[in-house]
């Protein structure tokens, strides 16, 4: 690839990561602290492929010194590395496919992530101006190991997707991320839902409810592995997808 | 091209010829200035037809498969952006800034000092494996001893502080994973050079020619270098992000489950999958992260040999030290690699 490719290639990504770390869309793939470091990067790969396409790229031969490769003993006979044009997959994909954040798909594929055991929980949050407290599911979840003592009687409101129940019905779920989507693992609470309301999966809910007990299993009923908690349903709500959608 | 009379007035681009002689007989016309099609041209061409074209594979891409193969891709592809970056722009700020002579000055004559001297001074340099092969060629040609060279050359890559600050954010919580890293990675480096020192001869390895450095201004030499080494870099980054994408996606659970849950099988299959993805070590513990089936000491085997040996390394260090050369220290060092990750991952992790 000639040197333009070159300079081009990192204007192209560099805006690319630009574009996402100004926007909400970097939420849909990394978490909101990075978005500072995000926007330096995007940055700082602008400046350098517009500054070597401006200035460096013009210079007379002699000058060119390192940026050719003649003493590296690379394979790239062209002046670029051939591996480089993969670069533009990233731009491609963010730009055409502009995929979603982990869903239901991603959340069937795996069970239910073991919210570790608290020895002291923290306090409760204080209610929302609607008098309910607003938990994440993880912090649902390893409130419920004791019996949910601290949470008996509180209005509480969650807020997931839907993911299919084996056996019909459907689960609160949201990804959980350490580092990126990409290990993303699902929590999933069971909707204890008197009305036995049906959602589509990948549908946006919030729960307003309180705490109950996991159902007993069903004889015969498929095993729900990592699946702990469960919510009795007062009233569900379709919302829109938050523009956070990981815990 | 309407006949002329042979004449000394010509157009232009013709050749001039006597009088007399046939426009096509010996002396053939210069080829036509032909218009060539640039790289960047034909990539915005194609930009250009995939995103007009796109009503016609918009189901594939709504396949919910596709969607989340997509979307882990992207994301530890974004995820590693940042410490990419500041890795290439550091390595190429050595590059242009500091002179060789200054490591040549600071390393101790012994090369048995020099070794784990040389190995610790990794975690001051930060640099990419591409950065690190051609610098250690220039160590040994400014006359450090080799052995202290290659203590570098597989330190500096693995043990420099953006690299730790890659892993610590992409293992958060468990700082023993970043720890485990340092120390294994230093001891691989410590190992190989002293391995060098006891039994390497001078015939394995050719020095490289001293790369030349003419006329170009510093900033240049940094910005020309930090680009370089981005698009290296980027290219196997994008590499292990399909990679890990299809993985997570593509393979059936019950595979990758059955494969992480034998550790002796875990460990071998990550040893090879860092040899072959190649991901820069400022990225591959994002890799590293997603990877959650497997257990933490073989990722930390895949984090130890990743940055010692692959693909990319085994090209570089052909070129710069000589097929002899690598023919010994690449397998050597892979599997004094997966020993010290295990040693290291099972003592403290």
């Amino acid at each position: 690839m000639n040197r333009e490719m070159q300079s081009g290639l990192l204007v192209l990504v560099g805006a690319t990561v630009l574009q996402l770390s100004l926007t909400d869309a970097h939420l849909r793939y990394v978490k909101a602290g990075l978005q500072p470091i995000l926007v330096i990067a995007g940055l700082l790969l602008l400046i350098i492929g517009l500054l070597t396409l401006l200035r460096d790229d013009r210079a007379p031969a002699a000058a060119r010194g390192v940026g050719d490769d003649e003493t590296h003993g690379h394979d790239h006979s062209h002046g670029g590395p051939r591996v480089a044009w993969l670069l533009v997959l990233p731009v491609l994909g963010v730009f055409l496919v502009a995929p979603p954040a982990l869903g239901s798909y991603a959340a069937n594929r795996a069970p239910s992530q073991v919210t570790e055991r608290v020895d002291v929980l923290p306090p409760m949050p204080k209610p929302g101006p609607d008098g309910t407290v607003r938990l994440g599911l993880a912090n649902y979840i390893s409130r419920t190991y004791d019996g949910g003592t601290s949470l008996q009687g509180t209005p509480l409101r969650l807020t997931g997707f839907a993911s299919a129940r084996p056996d019909g019905g459907v689960y609160l779920t949201r990804m959980v991320l350490s580092c990126c989507a990409g290990d993303g693992r699902p929590v999933k609470v069971v909707i204890d839902d008197p009305e036995g309301r049906a959602f589509p999966e990948d549908t946006w809910l919030q729960v307003d409810g309180t705490f109950t007990p996991m159902p007993p299993p069903v004889e015969g009923a498929a095993a729900e592995p990592g699946v702990v908690a469960a919510i009795r349903a007062q009233t569900i709500t379709r919302v829109p997808t938050p523009a956070q959608p990981y815990e | 091209m309407s006949e002329s009379p042979p004449s000394l007035a010509t157009d232009p681009g013709e050749v001039l010829r006597a009088p007399g002689v046939e426009p096509d007989a010996a002396v053939p016309a210069p080829k036509q200035r032909r218009t060539r099609i640039t790289a960047v041209e034909a990539t915005a061409f194609l930009l250009t037809v995939a995103i007009l074209s796109r009503p016609l594979y918009a189901d594939l891409l709504d396949e919910p498969a596709v969607q989340t193969w997509a979307t882990i891709f992207i994301s530890i592809a974004i995820q590693a952006m940042p410490f990419l970056v500041l890795g290439v722009v550091v390595s190429g700020a050595i590059a242009a800034f500091v002179p060789p002579s200054f490591f040549a000055r600071v390393l101790p004559r012994n090369p048995v000092l020099a070794v784990p001297v040389a190995g610790a001074a990794g975690v001051v340099l930060p640099g990419c494996e591409c950065g690190a092969v051609p610098i250690a060629g220039g160590l040994m040609a400014r006359g450090v001893a080799p052995s202290a060279a290659l203590a570098f050359l597989l330190s500096a890559p693995a043990i420099n502080p953006i690299v730790l600050v890659a892993t610590a954010v992409a293992f958060p919580g468990r700082p023993d994973m970043v720890l485990a890293r340092l120390l294994a990675s230093l001891l691989v480096a410590v190992v190989m050079g002293w391995l060098w020192a006891r039994f390497g001869r001078a015939g394995w390895l050719t020095l490289p020619k001293r790369p030349q450095l003419a006329g170009a201004s510093r900033w240049s030499v940094f910005r020309t270098s930090a680009r370089h080494d981005f698009l290296h870099a980027g290219g196997f980054l994008v590499v292990g992000g399909l990679t890990a994408a299809t993985l997570n996606v593509v393979i059936p659970r019950s595979v990758l489950d059955t494969v992480a849950d034998n550790e002796v099988l875990a460990v071998l299959v990550l040893a090879v999958l860092a040899v072959v993805l190649a991901i820069c070590s400022e990225a591959d513990a994002f890799v590293a992260a997603s990877l959650t089936q497997f257990s933490l000491t073989s990722r930390l085997v895949f984090l130890v040999v990743g940055p010692t040996v692959d693909i990319k390394l085994i090209a570089l260090q052909t070129g710069t030290f000589g097929g002899r050369f690598t023919l010994r220290f690449a397998p050597a060092t892979f599997l004094v690699a997966i020993g010290s990750g295990l040693l290291i991952g099972n003592w403290l992790l």
